[in-house]
Parts: C-alpha cells; structure tokens; sequence
C-alpha cells in the first residue's frame, strides 16, 4: 500500500477527457483547464452543418480560458472537440473532403468557394495531410494548415474521424499562432495524438 | 517443585485448559492472516478500482490510473486507515491489561449496559433492522451514483427511473427464471403422478363374503366401515370414527382381498396406493406425492363424506423403526409363524410396557444372522431406491395427524386481514388401511393411536377357515370333492392361505383339464399339491444299494414317528428325490394345536436320531452323512429344551444368562436330579455336555424302539423302494399289517416274505459294504398292492406332501446331504 502510495504521490500526468457514451477519448496536460461548457455550447449552437452535436468540450492553456480562444487566434493552444451526429443524407454527403473542410475552408474548392463568398481568410498553406485509420476500421483525416486571421498567422491541427458505421464524426481541434505552435508542437502533437474513437457502430 | 501459574497470555497454559476469553486480562492475540485480511481486501478493492479506470477509458495509462485513483479513490484509504487504527487498538489490547479492561469493561460495557437499559430487545432489533436498511440503501446510491456518473442523491432520486428502465430487462430475466422453475415444476408434476388409483363405490364387485377364513378380523373391519358409514353414531356419544387399521400378516392371507371387499361394500370414494408409489428418483417428489394424496382425499372426503385410503405393503413406507411396538402381540421373530406355533402363552401382554419394549428390542436385535442391517437400508446417491425415506414418511406422518392448519387463501389471510378468526377445517372423515408383511419395519410413529387405531393380525387361516376357503374356491369350479375328502385337504395344508388354496384349485383344474377331464377329482387335487409344494419330482434312478439304503433311512424315522409320536402324523414317506433331499417323511400336526410339549418335542428328538441309529444298526454300525439334518434338528431341539424351554435340568433362560452375563447355571437345579447323582458333578456339567448327555439318551431309546420293530423297518423300506411314495396312511398300513388306501400291508404279515426281505437286506448290506451289486432280486411284492387303486403304484398317485415351513425341521426327516451309505 505504502509503495502504491509512493507511485501515486504525484497527480497526473494528463488529464484524461472522455466522452464514454461515445467512446471519445483525448488527454491534455494538466495545466490546460476545460472551457466553460454553456458558453461554449452557445457559441457552437446545437446544430453544425455537417450534423447534431452529440457532445463537445474544449480545453485552453490560457491561463483565463474562454470560449473566444478557440474561435479566433491565441497566443496559447487551445484544444476543442465535438461529437456529431449524421442524419442519412448528412452520411451520404460524407467525404475526405467535407471531413477536411469541416472547420474551415482546406480544399481548394472549398477555399474558392470562401473566397467568393468574401470571407476574411487568406494565407492558407497546408502543412500536412493525412489519412488516419485506426484499429477498428474508423478513418479520417489529419490536416495541420496555416491561415492568416489578420492578427497573426495561425497554425491547426485537425483530426476528423468517422465510426466505421459513418453515424458518427468526431473531430479535434488544436491551434494557436504559427509561433506558439512551432514552440509546442510537442505537446500539441501528444494531444492529438491521444485522440481515440473507441469503434463499433454506435 | 511449584510451578506458578501463570494468567499472561503468553505464559505455559494453567492445569486447567485454556482460559475462557472472558477471563483473560488482554485480547487474545489475532493470527496474523486476520490482522491484515482487511488490509489486503482494501488493497485489491484499490486495485480493482485503477483497473476500473483504465478499462473505462483506452488512453489512460497504469500509472496514471493510479494517480487518479489515489484521489478519487480516497474512500479506500480512508477505510485502510481506520482498519490500521483498529488493528494497532487491538494490538494494544493485546499487550496493556488496563488499556483493553477500559475499553472492554468501561467503554464497550458501559455502553452496552446502558444500551441494554434504555431499550428494550424488540426495539434494538426494529434499530437495527432501520440501520441494516439505510446501510443498504447508502450502498446502493453509492453504487448507482458511479454508474450513473452522479451523486448518490441524484441517483437515489432517479433510482425509479433507472427501475422503470432496467423493467424490460428485469422482466426478461424473471420469464427466463420462470421458464427454469416451470421445467421443474413440470419434471415433479410429472414425476408426482401416478401410483394413486381412485374407486367409486360399485366399481369393486368384491365383497365380503369374498374374504373366506378371516372371520374374525373381518368382522372388525366391517365394524370400521360401519362407523365411516355413519360416524355419527359415535361422534355423538362424544367418540371419533376411528382412523386407521393395518392388516399385517404372512403374505396371500388375504389382506389386499379384505381392503378389495371394503372398497366393494363401502358407499364412499376408495383410493389404492401403489406399494411402489413413493419410490421416488428425486428428493422431495414423494413428499410432493403424499401431499397431493392427501389434498386429493380431503376432497374427496369433503364431497363423498367419507373416503378410504389403502396402502398396499405399507412397509414400502417404513424404513424407520425396527419395531412396531404398538402392534399387541407382533412375534418376536421375524418370522410370523402360523396359529398353532405360538411362542409363548401370553406373549409380552401381562408385561409393563417398558419391559415389553425392551423384550421385543432384545428380540428383534440381529442374533448373529444380521449383524449390520444398516447396511441394507443405504440409500443410494440420487436418493434413489429410497421409499419411504427421504421425508416421504414423515409427511405421512403429518398429514396423517398433525397441525389441523386452516386451510385456503381467503380463510387463511383475507380473514385474519379483516380481523376475522380463520375457520377451523372442516371433519375430513380418511379411514387408512394398511397391509403390510413385515410390521416390524413400520414406523412406531405410524403405528400410533390417532394415526393407526387398530391393528389386526390376517394370519394364517384356521382349518374351519381354510375348509371355507376350499369350499369357495371349488364351488367355482366343477369337482367330485366329498366334504369329507375337503376336509382331508384342509388338514394337510395346515399353512394354506387363501392364495395357496386358490392357487392349488386352479392348478388341480389345469391337472384335470390336461388330462382330458372337466371335472377335477382327488387325485388332481394331490398331483397338483405335489406339484406346486415339492415342484416336479427329480427324474432320477438310484443304485439298488443306495435305494435299499434311503428306504431304511426313511422307513426308521417313519416308524419311530408312529410309534412315538402322538401329536403329529405321517402324512407323506418317500424315496424320490427332491431338489435338495434324496427322501422324506413328512408330518402334518392333526388339528390346529397353539402350545408344544416337552415330551413332543422329546418324541421330534426321537424321530430325528432314527436314522442315525437305524443306519448304525442296519449297516453294522456304518452311517452315512444323510443324518446330518436330522443330528441338527436334534441338537437344535435339546438345545432349546435344556438352555431356553426349562425342559431340562435348569430352570433359568440361557439367552438371558448369556445376554446379561450372569453366568449360565450348571444342571441339578432343575429338580430332575436322579437318585444316585452326585449334585456337585452335575453342577459342572456344561450346558453342551448335558445336550450331548440327552440325546445320547434318547439316541439309546430310539435304537431300543428300531430293535424291537425291525421287521417292521424292512417292511416299510420294502414298501417305500417298491412304491416309491407312501401315504401316510399306508405307511400305518404297512407297520400294522393291515390294508390301506393304496397299499395292503397284510402281505407283511406274511414271515416268508420277512425272511426274504431280511436275506434282501443281507446282500445289500453286503453290496453296499464292498461297493457291488446285490445279489438278490428284491422281493416281489408288487401284486400284493391294491391293484384297484385308481391312481395306481406307478408314482401318478401317490400322495406326496410337502413339509410345513417348521421352523426346527421337526416335521420333516430328509435324508439330504449326500447319500447313505457312501
């Protein structure tokens, strides 16, 4: 007991965030502390484009976290992820693509379509691209890519999966300036890399 | 040297044992293994949780599981930690006298005496009933609150919701538990049927005057069925219909046909148990089977007013006692020996009870015969072969006569819920009858007034009764039987029972319908008793030496029993051999006689030596092992007569001498001292030297009696070896020279046919001493026989009769263990 006890003197090091019902999983360090839910569940609205928000959370290193840190530049990683819900014709529409454009516009179509719409986004340059299957046959994308928000140039790190059964899409979202980024990219890599799909068709 | 005594716990024990705990002035030292078995629980409860954490969420690490549950786990610590105060409490119970007598005596006692004050049992238990419950219900919202990832309050709170939701699972669980109960319920309804057959009245066509010989128990039965008939003739004198009779007695007496007539003659519902009805594979289906009976007889008894149960060989539900002491006059043996063969003139009846109980114990205690009746009454894995045991007879015993429950839902519960007195159950009016052969076997408890009232013996019948049952049964059949010639057949078969009789009337039609006659005749009648007491004769030739020699064997004891005894007669010689003997005299007593004598059983001693010394006397002092069952039957019967009949020289009970260890007495006490005697050598005589002393005696008498008769002897063997088989009649034909049924013993009478018998009788004496052939023709005597015999010589008519089932061999003398002269 007394050996077990001196194993565990020290806290965690990670803090494990799980969404059991949907079999999410991703750690981030201690020190990130979890966005308030309520403002960040009126800042996303209940219904995305591409389906219903099952669950999200989001975790900022800022030292104050805030729901803005996610949806526009920061200094600091944040790290934010959701679990969506696909109607069939939402399932039907599913592609690398749309995973890829989830966010923000990445395809160059998408990109086009953005650009003719007016919208304040430039600087894009992709820095990774990726196709991520993991042992139970759910696949995705991973996209690091650069825009620049007006402020600074902003580096993200986005992973979309779909269960095998495509009734879910669960995606994470880590970024931060182009700097902080290069400067944590360990960290930023450790949490993304710790993002799971527990699987099955649920 | 004083050793001190020493109080500390770890000092040598005092002379007197272990001290009491409650004596000793620390805390008895806990092993070790409980010292840390709560420990080592917590520990793996600790465990459990980490590994909880790490199969709940994929990515989490063993010792980042760890670390989370060293916070979220903290419970277990706290627990680990007050285990540690406890057991260092303990420990310093263990060692300081004072610390332990503060919290034993001053605390824990304190507490309890004034707990102990304040309230009273009943309400420390309601407490602790509250207690157990709110423990309960704590757990299960802790538990329910990490499942549902909530605190245990919301969990408490939404517990319903989580019951309404888990409904449709609970319920399949209990149709899946149902479908497992019902298979059983199935497999022990199934199992539970059967053995149980329902008459109504007129679907039995037996009457009474079916039952024929067994008047008197009959008459005692009708007077049971009179009272069900019509209880309240007793019930208003303020008497009860009494509930149960057991029939005992020697199988095919009649027990089964008298409860047949019962059901016959009685207006109420009649249900026959089937003797196999409680043999059972499985524990608990005869327990079912007894309870179902006797639902369906209060039913019954209710609707019909009346019904009458029959459990045909009850002691197939016995198996529990050794005795059925509440029978009045059960045998001591286990042998149920016939009218005429009492044991004793009183039996235990001018005895208290205790010492009857104690009698019977000692008389049916295993006398070396069945050292280990245990053994037998094993009963196999499964339970299996178990008859009445494995609680089927006890729940006869209740429902036979225990708690009269009220019985019925709505009496049972709506009624008292109301405030109502339940209703008492009504008169169920169930006569038992049960038969049985082995009484002894039966449960005492059984046997008990209130469950069995009457006990009625159904032995063997008299020869008035067994002149009745002839009568009956050859009233069915076609016969030319006079009255007179029944009245032979019932004196000898002494041991016929209504089964024997009718089995010997059929088989009698059976003999006459192979022959090609309609109607049966005498002579049917003594083929047929031949046939089925003796089985078909044994087709064999003897040697004429050994023929010669069989037939003075035979003829000695036949005539020493004529000559001496008086209370039996012969009724069969012969010399053809049996399955187990070479020849026979057979002797049936004349009438129905209940005591015997010591001068009887003084002339069986006679009868048994003759042919010892017949052998001894005729073979010039050779004899053949063929004596063997007579010298048992002797001793056997001197035995008895010194050591347990008071026949001899003493008086007292050897048995008794030999149970009690008293020493047996030595002779001369008995009063029968002879002039001359020396008391003092009588005195030491040992029993077997006085037995020995007896029958040499007697061996003396009967070579005087032979010596005296010895051309009668020849005579007899001359008859037997030309005949074969003699009636008892022609062997007193033969001896008196005079004629008789079959044989006309006149020729006898003739000295020339003597001398040629003695020359006969030479020459096999010779031929048997140098293993040859006898020289002489035997005399032919053959056109002396009753040519006019129906039945003839030849061996078709001649009348063999089977020994009775004596229990000494006194009636019978075989010449059986190997052949004479050999």
């Amino acid at each position: 007991m007394a050996g077990v006890a001196i194993v565990g003197c020290a806290a965690p090091q990670y803090h494990y965030v799980a969404d059991s019902a949907d079999n999410a999983y991703f750690k981030v360090p201690p020190s990130w502390h979890q966005v308030s839910p309520s403002s960040l569940q009126a800042a996303e609205g209940s219904q995305s484009q591409e389906g219903t928000y099952l669950w999200s959370v989001a975790y900022d290193s800022a030292k104050k976290p805030s729901v803005d840190h996610i949806f526009s530049a920061t200094p600091t990683p944040v790290a934010y992820s959701s679990v969506l819900s696909l109607s069939s014709a939402e399932r039907n529409d599913l592609s690398f693509n749309s995973m890829r454009d989830l966010l923000l516009p990445v395809t160059s179509q998408a990109r086009k379509a953005a650009s003719t719409a007016h919208e304040e986004l430039s600087g894009f340059a992709s820095l990774s691209d990726q196709v991520v299957t993991d042992s139970h046959n759910d696949r995705g994308i991973r996209e690091i890519f650069d825009y620049d928000l007006g402020t600074s140039l902003e580096t993200f790190d986005l992973t979309v999966m779909a269960n095998s059964a495509t009734t879910k899409l669960y995606f994470l979202l880590v970024h931060c300036s182009a700097s902080c980024f290069a400067a944590d990219y360990k960290q930023i890599s450790t949490v993304v890399t710790s993002f799971t799909i527990g699987g099955g068709g649920s | 040297m004083t050793i001190a005594r020493s109080g500390s716990p770890g000092g040598p024990l005092p002379s007197e044992g272990r001290p009491r705990d409650d004596e000793r002035p620390t805390r008895k030292p806990l092993p070790v293994w409980d010292r840390l078995k709560f420990l080592v629980l917590l520990v793996l409860v600790w465990f459990l949780l980490v590994w909880s954490v790490m199969a709940s969420d994929p990515i989490v690490g063993f010792a980042d599981a760890m670390r989370i549950e060293l916070t979220s786990g903290w419970w277990v610590f706290a627990l680990a930690g007050l285990e540690l105060i406890r057991q260092v409490h303990f420990l310093i119970s263990e060692h300081w006298a004072g610390y332990h007598r503060f919290w034993t005596q001053t605390f824990f006692g304190g507490w309890e005496r004034e707990r102990n004050r304040k309230l009273s049992d009943w309400t420390r238990f309601r407490l602790w009933r509250v207690i157990t419950w709110v423990f309960w219900i704590a757990v299960i919202a802790v538990v329910a609150g990490k499942v549902k990832q909530t605190s245990p309050v919301n969990a408490l709170v939404n517990m319903p919701s989580y019951i309404w939701h888990a409904l449709p699972f609970v319920l399949q669980l209990l149709v899946i538990l149902l479908f497992v109960v019902l298979q059983f319920a199935a497999i022990f309804w199934f199992l539970s049927r059967g053995g149980v057959d329902v008459y109504f009245p007129d679907d039995i066509k037996t009457r009474f005057s079916d039952v024929w010989g067994q008047d008197h128990v009959l008459e005692r039965v009708k007077e049971n069925i009179l009272y069900l008939e019509d209880p309240e003739k007793i019930e208003s004198r303020g008497g009860y219909v009494p509930g149960g009779i057991l029939l005992w007695g020697p199988p095919g007496t009649g027990k089964t046909l008298m409860a047949e007539a019962v059901a016959g003659e009685t207006g109420r519902p009649y249900v026959f148990v089937d003797p196999g009805a409680f043999i059972n594979m499985f524990m608990g289906v005869g327990i079912l089977k007894v309870k179902s009976l006797f639902r369906k007889l209060r039913k019954l008894a209710l609707r019909y007013g009346g019904v009458i149960v029959f459990f045909d060989e009850a002691d197939s539900l016995g198996r529990r006692g050794a005795l059925a002491q509440g029978g009045p006059n059960f045998p001591g043996g286990r042998a149920t020996p016939a009218a005429w063969h009492a044991t004793g003139c009183n039996g235990f009846s001018y005895l208290s009870p205790g010492v009857q109980w104690h009698l019977a114990q000692r008389a049916l205690s295993p006398a070396g015969d069945e050292p280990d009746t245990r053994r037998s009454k094993q009963v196999m894995g499964m339970g299996m072969g178990g008859g009445g045991g494995m609680g089927t007879l006890e729940a006869l015993l209740t429902e036979l006569s225990g708690l009269k429950k009220p019985r019925g839902f709505v009496n049972r519960h709506v009624r008292r819920l109301l405030g109502m007195r339940p209703k008492p159950p009504p008169k169920y009016r169930i006569l038992v009858m049960m038969a049985t052969n082995m009484p002894e076997s039966l449960d005492e408890a059984l046997l008990r007034p209130g469950r069995i009232d009457r006990i009625y013996k159904v032995g063997y019948p008299s020869k008035a009764g067994r002149v009745r049952t002839y009568e009956g049964y050859f009233a069915k059949v076609r016969h030319e039987l006079t009255p007179q010639e029944i009245d032979k057949l019932a004196t000898i078969t002494p041991y016929a029972t209504g089964a024997t009789i009718k089995d010997l009337v059929n088989e009698a039609l059976i003999t006459a319908i192979r022959d090609g006659r309609e109607v049966i005749s005498w002579r049917d009648v003594i083929r047929a008793k031949q046939l089925k007491e003796l089985g078909p004769p044994e087709d064999v030739e003897y040697i004429e030496r050994e023929r010669h020699a069989v037939a003075v064997h035979e003829a000695c004891h036949a005539l020493v029993a004529y000559r001496t005894r008086q209370h039996m007669e012969i009724d069969i010689a012969t010399i053809e051999k049996g399955s187990d003997y070479l020849g026979m005299v057979a002797s049936i007593p004349p009438e129905d006689q209940f005591t015997r004598w010591r001068s009887e059983y003084e002339t069986d001693i006679l009868v048994s030596l003759a042919s010892l010394a017949g052998e001894r006397m005729f073979f010039n002092d050779d004899s053949s092992s063929g004596v063997s069952g007579d010298l048992e039957s002797a001793t056997t019967v001197a035995s008895f007569m010194e050591g347990f009949w008071g026949m001899g020289s003493t008086v007292s009970s050897y048995s008794t001498a030999k149970r009690l260890e008293v020493g047996s007495p030595g002779g001369g006490a008995g009063g029968r001292a002879k002039k001359g005697q020396d008391p003092e050598a009588e005195m030491r005589r040992a029993l077997a030297d006085r037995i020995e002393d007896n029958l040499n005696g007697l061996l003396a008498r009967v070579h005087e009696i032979i010596s005296r008769n010895r051309d009668q002897v020849l005579s007899l063997a001359h008859a037997l070896e030309t005949h074969k088989t003699l009636s008892g009649d022609d062997v007193v034909a033969v001896i008196e020279q005079r004629p008789g049924p079959f044989v006309d013993g006149r020729v006898y009478a003739d000295p020339a046919l003597i001398r040629e018998l003695e020359q006969y009788h030479a020459q096999a004496a010779i031929a048997h001493r140098e293993h040859g052939s006898i020289a002489l023709d035997m005399p032919d005597a053959v056109p002396l026989a009753l040519a006019a015999s129906a039945a003839g010589p030849a061996g078709d008519g001649t009348w063999v009769v089977a020994p009775h089932p004596d229990p000494l061999g006194l009636g019978d003398h075989e010449n059986g263990s190997g052949p004479p002269g050999g």
